[in-house]
């Protein structure tokens, strides 16, 4: 590689991480792009940092898979109704999570998630003719002609209930059987006659996850599953707003000695390495940005910085080992080949346990946790990427640049 | 530029072995009478269950005055307040954690929130200070039954984490420099508890993950110094060199590679220890403690430990290069 096509690259690549990284951080850019986040912006953040309520359900009794499951859907319908879209409900062994962020009423919220309401059909006047109990079984299905619909099973005290209910029903001018959870509607079928058996369709819906969604609240709905609250947080917006700026300039700043770390001791490779830094850092935001299973939380911002930490690492490994390749003799291009090419595997498995640990927690961890194992994980990947591909290509490309190539990249052969 | 190159130094570390071991021996033993039988460790909320009370207020506020509300407001309910309260402070924030011993149910937390957040208000108009009004409430409860299973989880997830590494480590090293790396790991892990209980740093779920991500990180640098030991092992050139001078050679050769990368990674850790919010220090310090105590384990201990143990179980001077020369010997016989 010539010095002059060294310099045009190294140019190129400045522009290319400056234009990345204001991408990645700026955000409020005066540019006409309203609302520009910047790529770190996009990253999903996880209620700790962001404000936001967050609640165990337990059960009271003893509740089967597939009732919780239904519980899950009928939480998630409430929670809509009310405006909380973004809420996320996962299940912790027996007991729902709730995550709800940026809500400022935790009362109302409790309400909703600790209360699930009766199962009631009512007629137009809102008169209750039938409660839960007459269900036994709702399911979604399909009609004779495709089209999706939800079965009802009834005991054989409901058959009765339904019958008369839907005699009375179908008389009525308006004549809808509205079916409520609580004081929110179901589904608002319309009868046409009475009708006398074990079961009955509701149809007319518009697709399959419709019909889905409105047979398992009907049917969580007739359980009646009763949630004791075992556990609440509240966590303020204005702490993440708070610590997040000052965590980037932390990150920042600790980059930045640990450039010149790697420049002390390491010259010319350090050099490379520190520019491999830069590009890890765009390279890294930009995968926690594209997928939307990631949290930013208090410990995932420690996952962060403790990958960029090891991401150095692999560095000083490589580094290492070309020295002592040097040391023993090889010229500094055979150094530099069998330095990495041995130090692959090395770095690799010196990788290894923090990936498996990483696995551990993101698997069996909820909360903020998983979050601090997605961002480790994610980020000793990237790193091995950037350490062994990206600053053996900027070693090639530097190399030119130096008049002592030994003094330059801290090479020494061995005193004899 | 600077060289950290200890291989023509003479460290004597083998030699210093009962040395370092008496100084981590101390470091464990207090923390461990301190966790057992003085202050325990500092449990958090979710470990201990019950409630807790964050009051976030402008670092410029008298303290006093906030607590005097806290504390007017409590007298009037049936909750106490455990112990004294503990600060925090993040940037130009403090926070005040107040702990209550209670068995939670339902909406107490958002109710104490509101009515403390009521209280702060009334103490604004009072004394016509707006800062009173800024000051934000937020509540943790945590019941016994999810009590209960968050520590059968964070038992759990060690567990599998431990038979993780362990599988590992039986895949990778060789059986003395397996049992000499899990006792540096050990080390590593009682370590962590042992500074975090005498600093009394809250203990929460981040810190299950700071011991198990410290599990991981630590076993690296001892690989490392094990690895050495091999490659010099089988070297034709150290036939008549003793154990201790194998694991001197080894620990200096990888000293460079152990002391920068822990050196950047803490550099990384402490400045968001620094600049971070209470939460994030109460994960950063446990890491850091593993950290400083994987460097000390794999340096000056890992290699001695193998020693030692080699000459525990009579295999010193044990090695591939003589079993050759004997086979060697044999076949020119």
């Amino acid at each position: 590689m010539s010095k002059r096509k060294s310099i045009a690259i190294l140019v190129v690549l400045a522009i290319l991480i400056a234009f990345m990284g204001f991408a990645c951080f700026a955000s409020d850019v005066p540019v006409g792009i309203r609302n520009y986040k910047g790529i770190f912006g996009v990253i999903g953040k996880g209620i700790d940092l962001n404000g936001g309520y967050y609640a165990v359900l337990e059960p009271k009794s003893d509740v089967s898979e597939a009732e919780l499951d239904a519980a899950i859907d009928t939480l998630r319908k409430r929670l809509d109704d009310k405006g909380y879209t973004e809420a996320t409900i996962t299940k912790e062994d027996k007991n729902l999570r709730v995550e709800i962020p940026e809500v400022d009423n935790a009362e109302e919220v409790l309400n909703i998630i600790g209360d699930q309401g009766e199962l009631t059909f009512r007629a137009h006047d809102n008169t209750i003719l039938i409660t839960g109990d007459a269900i036994k079984d709702a399911k979604a299905g399909y009609d004779n002609d495709g089209n999706p619909i939800v079965v009802l099973e009834f005991t054989a005290e409901g058959q009765d209930q339904f019958a008369a209910a839907t005699e009375k029903v179908a008389g009525y001018e308006d004549n809808r059987l509205s079916i409520y959870l609580g004081d929110s509607v179901v589904s608002a079928p319309t009868v046409q006659q009475k009708i006398d058996s074990p079961n009955a369709e509701i149809t007319g819906i518009g697709s399959i996850e419709e019909a889905q969604t409105i047979a398992s609240v009907i049917k969580s709905g007739a359980l009646e599953i009763e949630f004791e609250v075992g556990a609440t947080q509240k966590m303020s917006a204005s702490m993440g707003k708070n610590v997040l700026p000052k965590a980037m300039l932390a990150t920042a700043i600790a980059l930045l000695i640990v450039m010149a770390i790697l420049i002390a001791f390491y010259g010319g490779f350090g050099i490379a390495a520190s520019i491999a830094l830069m590009i890890y850092v765009i390279l890294y935001t930009c995968v926690l940005a594209i997928f939307p299973w990631v949290q930013l939380t208090f410990p995932g911002i420690a996952g962060i910085v403790l990958s960029m930490g090891m991401a150095v690492d692999a560095n000083v490994i490589i580094f290492d080992r070309i020295k002592e390749e040097y040391e023993n003799g090889k010229t500094v291009t055979a150094a530099i080949k069998a330095g990495y090419k041995r130090a692959v595997i090395t770095v690799l498995d010196s990788n290894i346990t923090t990936i498996l640990a990483a696995i551990v927690l993101w698997i069996l961890c909820s909360g903020s946790i998983k979050g601090f194992a997605i961002t480790l994980f994610l980020g000793v990947i990237v790193s091995m990427f950037t350490a062994v591909v990206i600053t053996r290509w900027l070693t090639k490309v530097i190399r030119p640049l130096a008049k002592n190539e030994e003094r330059f990249l801290g090479l020494k052969r061995r005193d004899a | 530029m600077l060289n950290l190159d200890f291989k023509n130094k003479n460290l004597g570390i083998v030699k210093k072995f009962w040395i370092f071991v008496i100084v981590s021996a101390v470091i464990i033993l207090a923390g461990l009478v301190d966790m057992l039988f003085i202050r325990h460790m500092n449990y958090g909320v979710e470990f201990s269950g019950g409630m807790s009370v964050e009051v976030t207020y402008d670092a410029s506020l008298d303290e006093s005055k906030v607590n005097d509300v806290v504390d007017k407001y409590f007298a009037t309910t049936s909750y106490k307040v455990d112990g004294e309260p503990q600060h925090s402070v993040a940037g130009g924030e403090r926070t005040l954690t107040y702990r209550l011993k209670v068995e939670v149910k339902g909406s107490e937390g958002s109710q104490i929130e509101g009515d403390l957040t009521k209280a702060f208000g009334e103490k604004a108009t009072e004394l016509g200070d707006e800062r009173f009004d800024e000051i934000e409430v937020s509540s943790h409860t945590i019941s016994n039954d999810v009590k209960n299973r968050i520590v059968r989880s964070a038992v759990i997830a060690v567990a599998v984490a431990v038979v993780v590494i362990l599988v590992y480590i039986a895949i990778r090293f060789n059986l003395l420099a397996g049992v000499a790396a899990i006792i540096a790991l050990v080390h590593d892990v009682l370590i962590m508890f042992a500074l975090t209980t005498l600093f009394q740093i809250p203990v929460n779920t981040t810190f299950i993950a700071a011991v198990i991500t410290i599990i991981g990180y630590s076993i690296n640098a001892t690989i490392v110094v094990f690895d050495r030991v091999r490659e010099l092992i089988a070297l034709p050139s150290y036939i008549d060199k003793t154990d201790a001078e194998i694991a001197e050679d080894a620990v200096k050769g990888t000293m460079s590679r152990s002391i920068l990368t822990t050196l950047t990674t803490l550099v990384m850790i402490v400045c968001l220890a620094i600049f971070g919010n209470a939460s994030i220090r109460d994960f950063a310090f446990p890491i850091i403690f593993g950290l400083v105590a994987g460097l000390y384990s794999s340096v000056l201990l890992s290699a001695s430990t193998w020693v030692n143990l080699r000459k525990l179980f009579k295999q010193e001077n044990k090695k591939p290069t003589k079993k050759i020369k004997k086979i060697k010997e044999q076949a020119k016989a």
